[in-house]
């Protein structure tokens, strides 16, 4: 009996050993995985198989009316699209596949929501997909008219690493549409400069000379008139 | 010696049972269908049958280990041949640590069989990258805690009992992340307390989930691997103990 009750006490005291290590490791695996981002995982661990089912449901869905008597994205299609991108992103937030073809295709009917669903994706995949600011770009500048906050969608775009180069022009373009030159200057300088091809060069150029013509003849700004004349000069040589 | 002899008959005893092989297949006919049902989608093929393949091989490894941990224990007390084994010179801990090592190793096989399968599956599909081991590998060990979680419970209940208690563990060993959050809020020293003694008591099974990343291809750092598989083993460690004091006061007579 003695024997029995030594033994019990010795378990239990190795229990409550391995108990406290167990709430170091813990500890030290939450650490990990908060560093690695990926703690916010949510349910019992399906997530991401239910939002793919609930995509795969969402294409047929669009298929349907593209199909159908409308063929375009309505008032009512859109408000239910909107709906189930939002339960897809709920579920899977790095699903960039769904705001993408989310955000493309609610903006013929509910650029705004478009916008709503593109910052969505953008907050939950800051500096890993040049194509959801770019498109929250586009919608903003040819469908909401909001010539800065495209400005603030492309220069998300370009701190991605793989963001292609042509969206440097773009924001250059814009940038001098908004009245910022001095941005605008820059990266019409910075594509010049980076040009692979004589047609990119090109078009780099005729937008420099148009650009520092512009400034020298019109603005006010001293530092910038310079800066125009010296790119002019560059640039005619 | 008798451990070993023990494990590896209940081990052929499990695997010659028809329902396991069967949920294997099951398994892998799901992970093929994935193949087909992702040619309904855009662009997202690959994705989604890593998601599904993954996922399918979780829910039937989930299933296996509790099916297999809440029986093999049992069903020997249940059909009375235990006594059998009592008689000869054959210790109760060894029967147990012998059982335990039967469901580790059928799951380890089952889960085994599927990975490789799924496996084949993707990279037929071009589809496939090494992080998949990963997440495998993973899911064995939540299987084994889930198993061990299993045993326990099969200790002192009918095997129907523990298959229940287990799933319980299983929903609430994901959700324990919400814990010390309810702990923080209650403001009760009490229920602060006891919040966070639950939190570290109950295994927290998204230790093992790391499908997600797994699927879109990240790089998941050795650390969150590695702490998932130490968490594991020492967990599957306490559970054997446990389930070793409550088998001790047991009376087979």
């Amino acid at each position: 009996m003695e024997k029995i009750m030594k033994g019990k006490k010795t378990s239990l005291l190795i229990l409550i050993c391995l108990f406290i290590v167990l709430v170091l490791v813990s500890v030290g695996t939450e650490k990990a995985r908060v560093k690695a981002n990926m703690s916010e995982q949510t349910g019992i661990g399906f997530n991401n198989v239910m939002a793919d089912v609930l995509w795969v449901e969402s294409i047929q869905y669009l298929g349907d009316v593209f199909m159908g008597e409308a063929r375009k994205v309505t008032e009512e299609v859109a408000q239910v699209l909107y709906a189930k991108m939002e339960r897809i992103t709920d579920l899977d937030p790095k699903f960039v596949m769904a705001y993408r073809v989310g955000g493309l295709t609610l903006s013929d009917a509910r650029p705004d929501l478009a916008v709503k669903l593109l910052n969505k994706g953008l907050e939950n995949n800051l500096g890993q997909s040049w194509e959801i600011p770019f498109y929250a770009g586009i919608i903003s500048y040819f469908r909401l008219q909001d010539r800065p906050e495209t400005v603030r969608y492309l220069k998300a775009a370009l701190s991605v690493p793989e963001c292609p180069e042509f969206i440097t022009r773009l924001l250059a373009k814009v940038s001098a549409e908004v009245g910022s030159y001095k941005e605008a200057l820059l990266l019409w300088e910075v594509v010049y400069e980076t040009a692979k091809t004589p047609t990119e060069k090109g078009l780099a150029r005729r937008h420099l000379l148009k650009l520092c013509s512009q400034l020298i003849s019109n603005s006010k700004d001293k530092d910038l008139v310079a800066q125009a004349k010296t790119t002019l000069k560059r640039v005619s040589e | 010696m008798n451990i070993w002899k023990i494990g590896v008959n209940s081990f052929k005893r499990l695997m010659r049972g028809k329902l396991l092989p069967v949920m294997v297949v099951f398994c892998l006919i799901s992970i093929g269908y994935a193949a087909l049902y992702g040619t309904l989608t855009i662009g997202q093929e690959g994705k989604l049958m890593r998601d599904v393949g993954l996922a399918g091989i979780a829910i039937f490894a989930v299933l296996i280990a509790i099916m297999v941990g809440s029986t093999v224990v049992a069903k020997e007390v249940e059909s009375k041949t235990i006594q059998i084994l009592m008689a000869k010179p054959v210790k109760k801990h060894e029967f147990l640590l012998g059982e335990l090592l039967a469901a580790a190793l059928t799951v380890l096989v089952l889960v085994a069989i599927m990975g490789i399968g799924f496996l084949i599956i993707v990279a037929a599909r071009g589809v496939a990258s090494a992080s998949l081991v990963n997440g495998v590998l993973l899911t064995f060990f939540e299987a084994l805690v889930l198993a061990s979680v299993a045993v326990f419970f099969s200790t002192f209940t009918s095997g129907m009992a523990a298959s229940i208690l287990t799933i319980l563990v299983f929903i609430f060993g994901h959700l324990t992340y919400q814990l010390p959050f309810l702990a923080e809020k209650a403001g009760n020293f009490i229920v602060k307390f006891f919040g966070n003694l639950l939190y570290f008591a109950l295994p927290n099974l998204q230790y093992f989930n790391i499908r997600g990343p797994v699927a879109y291809n990240l790089n998941i750092p050795g650390s969150v691997i590695f702490g998932a598989i130490v968490y594991g083993l020492l967990y599957a460690t306490i559970m054997v103990i446990a389930s070793n004091l409550v088998f001790k006061n047991k009376d087979f007579a």
